[in-house]
């Protein structure tokens, strides 16, 4: 978090969202961070497309 | 009974049989809305004057033997955030507030084309985010939540303001909102239903759909707008079914999966009585009912869902950040920084997520016919800041499978209860199967509140 809050959005380039994350809840981040982590940790069969592919309810 | 209080289908035997004049119509759900706007507060915008002038023009063709289908002379209410031709189009928020569409959405054009009156937009959330709830009341208690975010939709068709309207779900804002103000409402699958000219919330996950007061009436509306659209690239080929066809009150031998985990954990107990009550009168009706397990990382699928929803926010605002930073509720700033701070890896690993969910899933669905669940944990929450809980509804807009909700009961307090069925993608006809078949044995979709004006 602390590593996010002293880069805060500057280094994404042409990005120019004008407040920082420094105003972003700690809770929010870390609740972010959570969810990134649990959904790495989802068992992956290596096939799976990251596609959310709508067309497959027509096969 | 009031003609405001009439169903779409009733509403338009009469006016087939020039037994109820569309004008008349019109007029009489006007005048509800003058009566309990005050204290509904369902409407971001009402255009009277073109509304009439519709109702008019529908008339006369009536009279002129021009029959356009079950729509023709029914009047609707549409979310703000569906494009409207000459009108403003706010999607709940002041960022870009003094929107006018040149031309209307997919859906608003072939409601019009039915025959449709529109008679203006309804509130919702910040661009049909979990933030700022509109100050829209529930009209079955108006201490009460409605639900959100089509907020104004649902509660405005409860208050007997129009005969249909239209939301739209990514969370839960349809099923729930429905659950919560006694309607009937689908959940199409994604890509049934077209989101051209809709302003999005999250394009993967995006559903449009309307609430009504019975599954007949529902499945009028999916037959008008359900459909390939060259417009929006993510709509189905597949051909357009007649939904009326589905109007059959027969479930015997069909089977209904009740879900092993995640809908019974932390549940209202009445929300939990009522369910019990619907499951024994499918039983009672001829249905099979058997347990079925989802994926176990059900609750990491929800959350690949969040993410996904906020990259895609994020992405979709960045030409106004200046203005929602400036106007905007503060947690949907958050909801901004958040999305902005997922890395393309982390954006591409919730979708894979998603897509192995939905697959997983599907395998479920396609062992039965649906599945069952309630519509939403607890009843309506008191106070309209929090405008509960998404959770038993966010699977499935999630991994873009149908769901039918409508009512299943009251408390004893008479606030409205919810059924939530489920079905493998393009299995609408099998969810109007189900409900109708309920609503011609039970009678709780035909409840009106008793709110009053001032």
């Amino acid at each position: 978090v602390t590593e996010v809050n002293s880069k805060k959005l500057n280094l994404q380039g042409e990005i120019l969202f004008p407040i920082s994350t420094e105003v972003v809840k700690p809770s929010v981040l870390k609740d972010h961070i959570a969810n990134i982590l649990a959904i790495r940790n989802v068992p992956m069969r290596p096939e799976v497309e990251p596609l959310f592919n709508p067309k497959g309810g027509e096969q | 009974m009031q003609l405001y209080d009439l169903t779409i289908a009733e509403a338009s035997k009469r006016i087939q049989a020039k037994d109820l004049s569309p004008v008349e119509l019109t007029h009489s759900v006007l005048d509800r809305i003058e009566a309990l706007e005050p204290r509904v507060e369902a409407w971001v915008t009402v255009v009277k004057d073109q509304a009439l002038q519709a109702a008019i023009e529908a008339e006369k063709e009536i009279c002129e033997g021009k029959y356009r289908g079950p729509l023709q002379g029914i009047p609707y209410g549409a979310k703000d955030s569906y494009y409207t031709a000459g009108i403003r189009t706010t999607a709940g928020s002041n960022v870009n507030g003094d929107f006018i569409p040149e031309k209307d959405g997919t859906i608003i054009s072939r409601l019009k084309d039915g025959g449709a009156i529109l008679l203006g937009k309804t509130t919702q959330t910040e661009y049909a985010f979990p933030v700022a709830p509109p100050s829209t009341r529930n009209p079955w208690n108006l201490e009460h939540t409605p639900g959100a975010s089509s907020s104004g939709s649902s509660a405005g068709l409860a208050a007997s303001m129009m005969l249909f309207s239209l939301g739209t779900q990514a969370g839960g804002s349809l099923s729930r909102p429905a659950a919560y103000n006694a309607l009937t409402t689908l959940k199409p699958t994604y890509g049934r239903v077209s989101r051209e000219g809709i302003i999005t919330c999250s394009w993967s996950i995006d559903h449009p759909g309307a609430f009504t007061r019975t599954v007949e009436d529902t499945a009028f509306i999916l037959q008008a707008i359900a459909g390939y659209d060259p417009l929006d690239p993510t709509t189905l080929q597949a051909p357009v079914p007649n939904y009326t066809n589905s109007l059959v009150n027969d479930v015997k031998g069909m089977v209904l999966g009740i879900p092993d985990s995640y809908f019974f954990d932390d549940i209202d107990s009445e929300v939990a009585e009522a369910f019990e009550e619907t499951v024994k009168s499918y039983k009672e009706l001829g249905a099979q009912i058997v347990s079925v397990s989802l994926p176990e990382y059900i609750k990491d699928a929800n959350k690949a869902h969040g993410i996904v929803m906020r990259a895609e926010f994020a992405t979709y605002i960045q030409k106004f950040y200046d203005k929602i930073a400036e106007v905007s509720d503060p947690a949907l700033i958050e909801t901004v920084q958040v999305g902005l701070l997922t890395s393309a890896v982390d954006y591409l690993q919730a979708q894979r997520v998603r897509t192995l969910f939905r697959t997983d899933l599907v395998k479920v669905l396609n062992g039965i016919d649906a599945m069952i669940t309630p519509a939403t944990p607890t009843p309506p929450p008191k106070g309209i800041a929090f405008t509960g809980s998404p959770v038993f509804n966010v699977p499935f807009s999630n991994s873009g499978v149908p769901t039918l909700t409508f009512p299943n009961g009251f408390t004893k307090k008479g606030l409205p209860l919810g059924i939530q069925l489920i079905a493998r993608p393009l299995g609408e006809e099998t969810l109007l199967r189900f409900g109708y078949t309920y609503q011609c044995l039970t009678n709780w979709h035909e409840a009106r509140p008793s709110v009053k004006s001032e």
